[in-house]
């Protein structure tokens, strides 16, 4: 009965019913939770997850997997440290540097993309190595010299200079997961993402051109974790190599959590925007409940495993062969 | 016998016999030879051996697995968790920890194959998930900080120590995989391994309980990554979180680049020995290039991207995503 | 027979939309097509029968470019083609309706509809869903299904479902601006009574513009809908008919045709079988199927018949353990059978042989000895290890006594041909000393002739030697010559059950009635 909710663009209910009953568990155990600072927190804490929620909910309902994340973080957050005013080098591109930590996304997103399409190999396996190539980057830049800190003011106002009460970093947030519901319904990038996801076969028997698509999905997946890597060198005003830390069993629970099936074709913006929403109220509930921090990855991972279990015994076929 | 497809015939004659990977071996050790003699002095080769024993049996591990067709991205993560646990033990209860570790190492190897099977959830999403909680676990049994083994229990520094010119453990890590690849190769549960691996659902039609063999396979390589944190203890005297966190890209390595086949059925122990070989040596090349810690896990994530490319046969992996 | 007839200078023509032109394929071995030629005509439904194996499937695979002739043509107006793929065929005007359906189970009706071929719904890579719902409304009604194009996809039934893949065709057909041609094969065989009467009137609706080849194993229905019929048998176009000159029965004699000698099925060589019961279905259900009763005695052949969804694949298959049964029992010489694993069936003396040989009875990459010892290693190890020498040893005796064409056991079996490819999967199971029962789900399918008498010589002496045999038979005669009872099956129940002896065979219109 709740596949039919499950479906393509449809409302993710079961997600929205696990984020009210967390919601009301904690607010009965703490009575910080319902105040308007701790939803600015989460909303605050929400944003960076749900840019590159974003990007891996295509990837993921075309069937692939980006665990790159981390390594893209890296590269693009040391980047920007590196070229916006720095008390470590002279460069100062100022709010050019978007562009780079975009770009340089982006690009790593594209390797990974021909790696899969054209190579053939796995995408678990080609984003496991431009992880590593992502983090290798931003050791590279960040040398032997010593950690540069940001000090363009207006950038690194981002993440404190409200607007309409929430920073700017967190409507950042809003207009990309805006733009991906948007490329979600309104163009073919977005509707074929449900196709390939659904029967790769059917897409290729449609004529559909399978390998274009699935390219730039991973290249938009690159491109949003190059925009979190700037965001997040603004944040925390330093350009550090372990930026991304924790965010990419944080996303993809998040994107699992909010219905987006792992194996492809079902799922979508609105249920990733939930599933952040989620993941990120039980991080916050865990602090103020007291629980140590190193609990996160525990749950966080079992979150992963009992929602894939749960959606994976409605698809179970005998006799079926899964790698 | 088994073919492979492949323009070059002599390259895949010699991939065939397992033999090419040898060869590259060869040629890798030939240029450092050359170029730093001393490098690949006797010293310097036992030291690199204490580390290669354990890179040998974590990569058995995922060879295994690999060549039924699955991966396991927690089996270095995996390995930290049972570093901890068994240098935390070790301290509280001396040996005895060890068995019982290797029990609940086995435990968790058939849960894994379980959760995959049972529930028909790809290996690589089952490992990842693992590959969480073992981290988050190893965080939370060490607050996140260093544990010192206690001098005393330090018995498996004996297993460092090189009577001959070969550390003990790397020849203890050899004989243990031996074992393994002589099962793999010369028993009927090692061909239904390999079988699963080529085409799951004929061999369920012939009989193969393919249940108990994959689980068997999971706990078996459960077992190497046990046997590889007590030795990661033995040689380290302390154990992190993390630690053995970075074995993971050169295991998968060492594996493709001997000449598995990440697509499953070909391949085998042997073949991963050299891999590990040719690792090892990567590593004295890459630290001589003064190559970064840090740096180095874009090389290996550079060669298995090579590797497979070079070997992927296109016949059998039709739809990748 | 009513056509749309051109004039063309005051002379009535009937204009040939495609001919097809002297087609051939082989795979391998064998010949599935071996030229073929016919014509499809403006205005007009043609009926393509023949038995499994005869070419039809095939066909209308060549026909809709999924698979490329080896030598032929299509004509199409005045210019020739050959079809590389499918885009080929549907630029052409050709569209199939696959058996298995090819709609997205989680996408809208009408995004199924025009999936790839979106047209101005589709601009600079936006995508309008208004625009493709009022396009998918036109289509719906053609086809008189009513459904919301917005709605999900796999939220309807499977007729409707159909229906909608009809419709989707169509689409695809009309999209190329060419004269649309719809392929249909096996239309009928999900749908009710109900939504087939609407399937025809649908078609009788289309053909006006549209024309239409219609595969079906369904006889009747067959003769109702097509304005000529084909008839193939063994890769080649035996009869073209006019359906309303020809009744059932000839039909299926045409589809038949060649006098069946007795050594083909070496009926001399028919055992009687012992009064033993060695298998006994109590009620047995399981996916596909329900109630089967079936008490087997040792040494008897029983055949089963029944199309695709009869649910006889899966009845092997749940006896065989590979697939969980659901309800009812199984006993094994009195012993209860759980069913739950095929190594257990193994243990207590069954093998099968499954119908898909490359994908599900071999496996590919393994050479002929490996293959040959998998089901019961035992017999090729020493002290637990596998033995090269023993290998070779079962290699060399079974090669003998099943006349196995192969250099040695190292030779990959990829290179055998399929009837010794088949042999080895016998052989598998024919080197257990304890082998009780074998079930075959179409042992002889995509084989010679020759190697299917050695098959059925095969089969004769486990039966003599009081083994049990299951076949799920390819043909009518399979079923009828080589066993000594046969049942039918349709839609999940037994529909029948006959007697068949070398001086008693059932008739062939009662067991039709059984399976159609």
């Amino acid at each position: 009965m709740g596949t039919k909710r499950f479906t393509g663009a449809g409302l993710p209910i079961p997600a929205l019913v696990a984020l009210l009953i967390i919601c009301i568990f904690t607010s009965t155990q703490s009575t910080q939770f319902l105040t308007l600072e701790n939803f600015k927190a989460i909303a605050d804490q929400a944003a960076i997850t749900l840019i590159i929620a974003c990007g891996l909910t295509f990837v993921i309902l075309m069937g692939s997997i980006d665990l790159s994340i981390q390594g893209v973080i890296a590269a693009s957050a040391m980047s920007t440290s590196l070229l916006i005013a720095n008390d470590r080098t002279d460069f100062n591109m100022g709010f050019g540097v978007f562009g780079i930590g975009i770009g340089i996304g982006a690009l790593i997103g594209l390797l990974a993309g021909l790696a899969v399409t054209v190579i053939r190999i796995p995408s678990f396996i080609v984003t496991i190595a431009t992880w590593n190539f992502g983090l290798g980057i931003g050791y590279i830049l960040f040398g032997s010299g010593s950690q540069p800190g940001i000090q363009d003011k207006k950038f690194i106002g981002l993440g404190i200079d409200t607007f309409f009460g929430l920073t700017k970093i967190v409507w950042i947030a809003v207009g990309i997961a805006a733009l991906s519901f948007i490329i979600q319904r309104y163009t073919i990038f977005g509707r074929y993402a449900y196709v390939i996801g659904g029967s790769e076969e059917t897409a290729l028997l449609s004529g559909i051109n399978v390998k274009r698509f699935r390219v730039l999905a991973f290249i938009f997946s690159g491109a949003t974790s190059g925009l979190a890597g700037t965001l997040l060198a603004s944040k925390m005003g330093i350009g550090a190599v372990n930026s991304g830390e924790g965010l990419l069993f944080l996303t993809i629970s998040s994107v699992v959590i909010g219905g987006t099936l792992l194996n492809g074709g079902r799922g979508g913006i609105l249920h990733s925007i939930i599933g952040v929403l989620i993941m990120t109220t039980i991080y916050i509930a865990m602090i103020l409940l007291g629980v140590s921090s190193f609990f996160q990855n525990i749950v966080q991972g079992l979150v992963v495993l009992i929602v894939v279990v749960i959606a994976s015994w409605k698809q179970r076929k005998p006799l079926r062969t899964v790698l | 016998m088994m073919e492979i497809k492949n323009p070059n015939h002599f390259f895949a004659f010699l991939r065939q016999k397992g033999i090419s990977s040898l060869i590259v071996l060869i040629v890798l050790v030939g240029i450092l030879l050359l170029v730093k003699p001393e490098s690949m002095s006797l010293s310097s080769i036992s030291s690199l051996m204490d580390q290669a024993s354990i890179l040998l049996l974590l990569a058995s591990a995922q060879c295994i697995i690999i060549i039924m067709g699955r991966i396991d991205l927690a089996n270095a993560t995996f390995c930290s968790l049972l570093t901890v646990i068994t240098a935390l033990s070790l301290n509280s209860f001396g040996f005895l920890a060890i068995p019982v570790l290797i029990v609940f190492a086995i435990f968790v190897g058939f849960l894994q194959s379980w959760l995959h099977q049972i529930f028909q959830v790809p290996s690589f999403v089952i490992s990842l998930a693992f590959l969480g909680i073992a981290s988050g676990c190893a965080l939370v049994l060490t607050s996140a900080s260093t544990i010192l083994v206690k001098p005393n229990v330090r018995f498996t520094k004996v297993l460092f120590s090189s009577p001959g010119d070969i550390p003990i453990s790397f020849m203890l890590s050899l004989f243990i995989v031996g074992i393994l690849g002589f099962l793999l190769a010369k028993t009927p549960w090692g061909r239904a391994v390999r079988a699963i691996g080529f085409n799951q659902r004929a061999s369920t039609y012939s009989g193969i309980n393919t249940f108990w063999v994959m689980s068997s396979a999971f706990m078996v390589a459960t077992t190497l990554i046990a046997i590889a944190s007590t030795l990661n203890v033995g040689y380290l005297g302390t154990a992190s979180a993390s630690i053995a966190d970075s074995y993971l890209l050169p295991g998968i390595a060492a594996v493709v680049v001997g000449g598995t086949s990440i697509a499953g059925g070909i391949g085998g122990i042997g073949r991963t020995v050299w891999g590990v070989l040719i690792i090892s040596v990567l590593r004295i090349g890459m630290d001589l290039l003064h190559i970064s810690q840090n740096v180095q896990p874009v090389v290996y994530g550079i060669i298995i991207i090579l590797a497979i490319a070079l070997t992927v046969d296109r016949s059998r992996v039709s739809i990748v995503a | 027979m009513e056509t749309k007839k051109t004039f063309k200078n005051g002379v009535v023509t009937m204009a040939t939309r495609v001919s097809v032109n002297s087609i051939s394929k082989s795979f391998g071995v064998v010949q599935a097509l071996k030229d073929v030629s016919l014509k499809i005509n403006d205005a007009e439904v043609i009926g393509l029968v023949g038995e499994n194996g005869a070419g039809k499937s095939t066909l209308l695979k060549v026909i809709s470019g999924n698979i490329r002739a080896e030598s032929g043509n299509f004509a199409i107006g005045d210019q020739i083609k050959i079809f590389g793929s499918v885009s080929d065929a549907t630029n052409a005007g050709i569209s199939m309706v696959y058996q298995e359906q090819s709609l997205l189970p989680n996408m809208s009706v009408a995004e199924n509809i025009f999936l790839g071929i979106e047209g101005d719904a589709k601009r600079f890579g936006t995508f309008s869903p208004k625009r493709i719902r009022e396009k998918a409304i036109d289509y719906l009604n053609r086809v008189s299904v009513n459904v919301d194009p917005k709605s999900i996809t796999e939220n309807h039934s499977f007729g409707t479902r159909q229906m909608i893949e009809i419709a989707k065709a169509l689409a695809i057909a009309e999209f190329s601006g060419n004269p649309p041609i719809l392929l249909l094969d096996e239309p009928t065989s999900v749908l009710s009574k109900n939504e087939i009467e609407v399937l025809f009137s649908v078609i009788r609706e289309i053909k006006k513009n549209t024309s239409v080849v219609f595969v079906s194993h369904r006889l009747e229905e067959v003769l109702t809908i097509s304005d000529r019929v084909y008839v193939m048998r063994d890769g080649q176009i035996v009869a073209e008919i006019d359906p309303r000159n020809v009744s059932v029965d000839e039909l299926f004699k045409l589809m038949v045709g060649r006098d069946l000698s007795k050594s083909y099925f070496q009926e001399e060589l028919t055992n009687t079988p012992s009064d033993r019961k060695l298998l006994e279905l109590q009620n047995l259900g399981g996916l596909g199927f329900e109630n089967v009763v079936l008490d087997l005695r040792l040494g008897e052949i029983v055949s089963i018949l029944g199309l695709q969804d009869s649910g006889r694949e899966n009845l092997g298959r749940v006896i065989f353990g590979a697939l969980p049964k659901k309800k009812g029992k199984m006993f094994l010489d009195g012993k209860l059978l759980a069913g739950r694993n095929t190594s257990r069936s193994v243990a207590n003396g069954i093998g099968y042989v499954p119908s898909e040989r490359k994908t599900e009875g071999i496996i590919l990459a393994m050479d002929v000895g490996d293959n040959l010892s998998f089901a019961h290693p035992e017999n090729a190890t020493r002290y637990g290890i596998l033995s090269r020498g023993r290998i070779t040893q079962l290699f060399i005796k079974w090669a003998g006594q099943l006349e196995l064409k192969a250099p040695s056991s190292r030779t990959s079996i990829k290179s055998l041909s399929g009837g010794n490819q088949q042999k080895i999967v016998l052989a598998k199971w024919l080197m257990d000393s304890n082998l009780k029962l074998l079930i075959l789900d179409t042992p002889t399918r995509g084989l010679d002739v020759g190697a299917k008498t050695e098959i059925y010589r095969i089969l004769r002496e486990l039966a003599a030697k009081g083994i049990g045999i299951i076949l799920l038979a390819d043909s009518l005669e399979e079923g009828i010559f080589m066993s000594h009872r046969v049942l039918t099956m349709k839609d999940g129940k037994v529909t029948g059950e006959f007697v068949s002896s070398p001086e008693n065979r059932p008739e062939r219109t009662s067991l039709l009635q059984g399976i159609l």
